[in-house]
């Protein structure tokens, strides 16, 4: 699984793609925050979190799209297939690499909050809350993208596949929110909607179950990624 | 069955198998995952914090108290025992305990009486049946009256009585605080929004301020005018009182010559012009009559202090006259004239650097060069940054009056720029924006008129930000210029969060912003460089 990693990230900073995401990531967050809170007179930092998970849906799909597209289309994932390396540590070592990329790129942004400090009491719990909450939603979304990855050797397909499970994941939130706040339908849709299981975490309030929730549909997406590569390598 | 179709079959065996393992899994997960959302949702499997509001008394009343404490050890040396302040709450104790917001003045007062127990002590009346808590009978009524009137001010359950009997000379001084504007109560402990909701909870800086202003035999006049729209708000009136002024509200043009006299009888009182939308009445010396203008010029003379604040988007013509009026002290509101449309507006003063990120209006105001801004700078940097945040203020010009010296005592930046009108008028810089001038009259009596061209200094939000020192610096302009007693400099108040920032500048905004800018540039910038070699190579 290590070599894996390494493997890719080294293919992120010897090629453009890593520094292209991190520029892009970076350059956004720093804007929004901005934005959101200097320019706004705001400490809130949960608006920054907000739009950072909508733009994380655009942006992680555009990082994973070529994780295993570009092995198929290179015809490299035959050799991958048959190395010493089982599939679990393959996938693993890819989203690793993946999530290191996000979380490194996240975090940097998230220093930012040091410069409110003398001008604000930050509230430690909201600010962790919405870090979580947003690592934890990253690593379902690259879970999503290495699942699509492997489902197609076009990365762009790829990536739009992924926005697309995204989205229906937003339109869940949405769904649910134009329901009758008693109807039992709402109740499911929201015990599997991606944002709105966020919220807790945004108000500083830590969800055992949600964060099992994140934890569960990441390593499911993992599982199905490594079904699909079970069943490629034996036809 | 031979080797291949044994093969084929335990494919497509496994491959079923696989299908319906992956489809036991996902629907394992969606089960799992409704099961512990319902039994967090109904178990509450949260964790969070909760917050309690710190009322413990700030280092800020050592200073505010001090004199008292020392004449309480005198008086004790003196007669035996000092005379204690009785803060005396109008409901039981253990039902102020639980009212909202009756428990935080009350945890308040037991914090002061605990700090200071030489000073403060606290009781409980039930105004039923005129009892304190030792049984004894209490005269209610006595604290009713209100001085110079035959009405007698209510007394609610919500209401409080401080009091004070001063053991040298047997007299006993009072003050009754009842809530008027709320029914919860107790919301002189609070600095209401306009739409009477608490922006902050300031209840060591005014019961520190009631207990000083009963321990005190002097109690100078503000005397607020009335009859030009003018407008105060709340927490100024609290300010005043914290200061040790009774309020009074005068019609300048109903006073007589002698009622005049009186209002500079006491040389700490104070007239204060807030904000006036219509114009006062010209001078009418030389014609015989007494104009209002005259009336104030007389008040002056005999020693009287002015306070004034304008709004400068009040039109030119609404504030002719006082403006005129106090140009011949030395301080005008700077104005530009189209002389073409026959129409004036104030210069109003803009910083894209020295304020707080937005328009550029909301300046960060400087102290100006000279003793007294000094010491006003001081005072206000006592407990806090010492930043006076000024909204929308005209510039004033310092000339050589007739009458009076004037200084500045808060300036803008240099990089300021004056606007009228949409349009830019001057470009020069360090604009006065606060001024005092200093009147010479003869006997000794001197008087002092502070001029701002702004409302802003005591508006609401102003005055309870954290990050700036509003409330210190007005405070200091009283204590410095008006010889107002010592302020509660500092003392807490704790605000409702608003998620604001606090003291954050346009120029220190604009460094973030360029270090946000600067982290990805590099990146790319290394990038570039190391793919480029790469490709070299």
């Amino acid at each position: 699984m290590l070599a894996i990693f390494k493997r890719e990230m080294r293919s992120y900073f010897t090629g453009v793609i890593g520094y292209v995401f991190l520029f892009i990531f970076l350059a956004v967050g720093g804007a929004v925050f901005c934005l959101t809170t200097l320019y706004s007179m705001s400490s809130n930092v949960s608006n920054f979190f907000t739009i950072m998970l909508l733009f994380s849906g655009i942006m992680l799909p555009l990082l994973t799209m070529k994780s295993f597209s570009e092995e198929r289309k290179a015809k490299t994932e035959q050799l991958l297939l048959t190395a010493p390396v089982s599939i679990p540590s393959m996938v693993l070592g890819k989203f690793l690499a993946s999530y290191v990329m996000f979380a490194g790129a996240l975090l940097i942004n998230s220093l930012y909050f040091l410069f409110l400090t003398p001008y604000a009491e930050l509230k430690a719990a909201i600010l962790f809350g919405n870090l979580l909450a947003i690592l934890l939603v990253g690593a379902v979304f690259i879970a999503i993208g290495l699942f699509v990855s492997s489902l197609t050797e076009n990365q762009l397909s790829a990536a739009i596949g992924t926005i697309a499970i995204i989205l229906v994941f937003l339109a869940i939130g949405l769904v649910n929110s134009l329901l009758p706040s008693d109807y039992w339908l709402r109740f499911v849709l929201d015990s599997i909607s991606v944002f709105s299981r966020f919220g807790y975490f945004s108000l500083g309030v830590f969800d055992v179950a949600g964060l099992v929730f994140y934890l569960l549909l990441a390593a499911l997406f993992l599982y199905l990624t490594m079904r699909v590569y079970d069943r490629r390598r034996y036809n | 069955m031979n080797k291949f179709s044994r093969l084929t079959s335990a494919v497509r065996t496994r491959k079923a198998s696989s299908g319906i393992l992956t489809a036991a899994v996902i629907a394992v997960v969606i089960a799992l995952n409704v099961v512990l959302y319902t039994l967090s949702v109904t178990y509450g499997w949260f964790v969070y914090r909760t917050e309690e509001l710190d009322l413990s008394v700030s280092d800020a009343t050592d200073a505010y108290f001090a004199d008292a404490l020392k004449k309480a050890e005198e008086d004790k040396a003196l007669f035996g025992e000092a005379g204690k302040v009785t803060v005396s709450f109008c409901m039981a104790k253990d039902e102020l305990t639980k009212h909202n917001p009756g428990s935080f003045v009350h945890q308040t007062a037991l914090n002061l009486a605990q700090k200071y127990p030489e000073l403060i002590e606290i009781d409980y009346i039930n105004i039923i049946t005129q009892m304190n808590s030792a049984g004894e009978p209490v005269d209610l009524s006595k604290y009713r009256e209100v001085e110079g009137t035959d009405v007698l001010a209510p007394i609610y359950n919500t209401s409080l009585i401080f009091s004070y009997t001063d053991p040298a000379t047997g007299e006993e001084s009072f003050r009754l605080v009842t809530d008027y504007m709320t029914s919860a109560g107790f919301s002189s402990f609070f600095t209401l929004n306009s739409d009477m909701t608490s922006s902050s909870y300031v209840g060591e800086e005014i019961m520190s301020a009631y207990i000083g202003w009963v321990l005190r035999a002097d109690h100078p006049t503000a005397y607020l005018t009335s009859g030009h729209g003018e407008s105060i708000s709340p927490i100024f009136s609290t300010m005043l009182t914290a200061l040790g002024y009774n309020i009074r509200t005068v019609n300048i043009r109903d006073l007589s010559a002698t009622e005049i006299e009186e209002l500079s009888a006491n040389p700490k009182n104070v007239l204060i012009i807030s904000n006036p939308t219509t114009n006062f009445g010209a001078s009418l010396s030389g014609t015989g009559a007494y104009g209002e203008l005259d009336r104030i010029e007389d008040y002056i003379e005999r020693g009287g202090n002015l306070y004034v604040t304008l709004d400068p988007y009040v039109a030119v013509k609404n504030n002719l006259n006082l403006v005129s009026f106090l140009a011949d002290y030395g301080i005008s509101v700077s104005t530009y004239e189209n002389k073409e449309a026959d129409v004036s507006f104030r210069n109003i003063v803009k910083d894209t650097t020295s304020s707080i990120p937005g328009d550029g209006y909301t300046l960060v105001g400087r102290y100006a060069e000279g003793e007294l801004a000094e010491k006003i700078r001081a005072n206000t940097e006592l407990f806090g940054s010492g930043k006076v945040l000024l909204r929308e203020a005209a510039a004033l010009t310092l000339t050589p009056g007739k009458k009076a010296t004037a200084s500045a005592v808060l300036v803008s930046s240099p990089s300021a720029i004056c606007v009228a009108n949409g349009a830019t008028t001057d470009t020069e810089g360090s604009y006065c924006l606060a001024a005092n001038a200093v009147v010479v009259n003869e006997g000794g009596k001197n008087a002092n008129i502070f001029v701002s061209a702004t409302s802003y200094i005591t508006a609401t939000d102003a005055i309870v930000s954290d990050g700036y020192s509003n409330k210190d610096f007005v405070y200091a302009v009283f204590d410095e210029i008006f010889s107002a007693q010592t302020p509660p400099y500092g003392c807490k108040s704790i605000m409702v969060e608003t998620g604001t920032l606090q003291g954050l500048t346009m120029g220190t905004a604009r460094i973030y912003t360029l270090i946000a800018a600067l982290i990805p540039t590099a990146i790319a910038v290394v990038g570039a460089v190391i793919v480029i070699r790469r490709k070299r190579r």
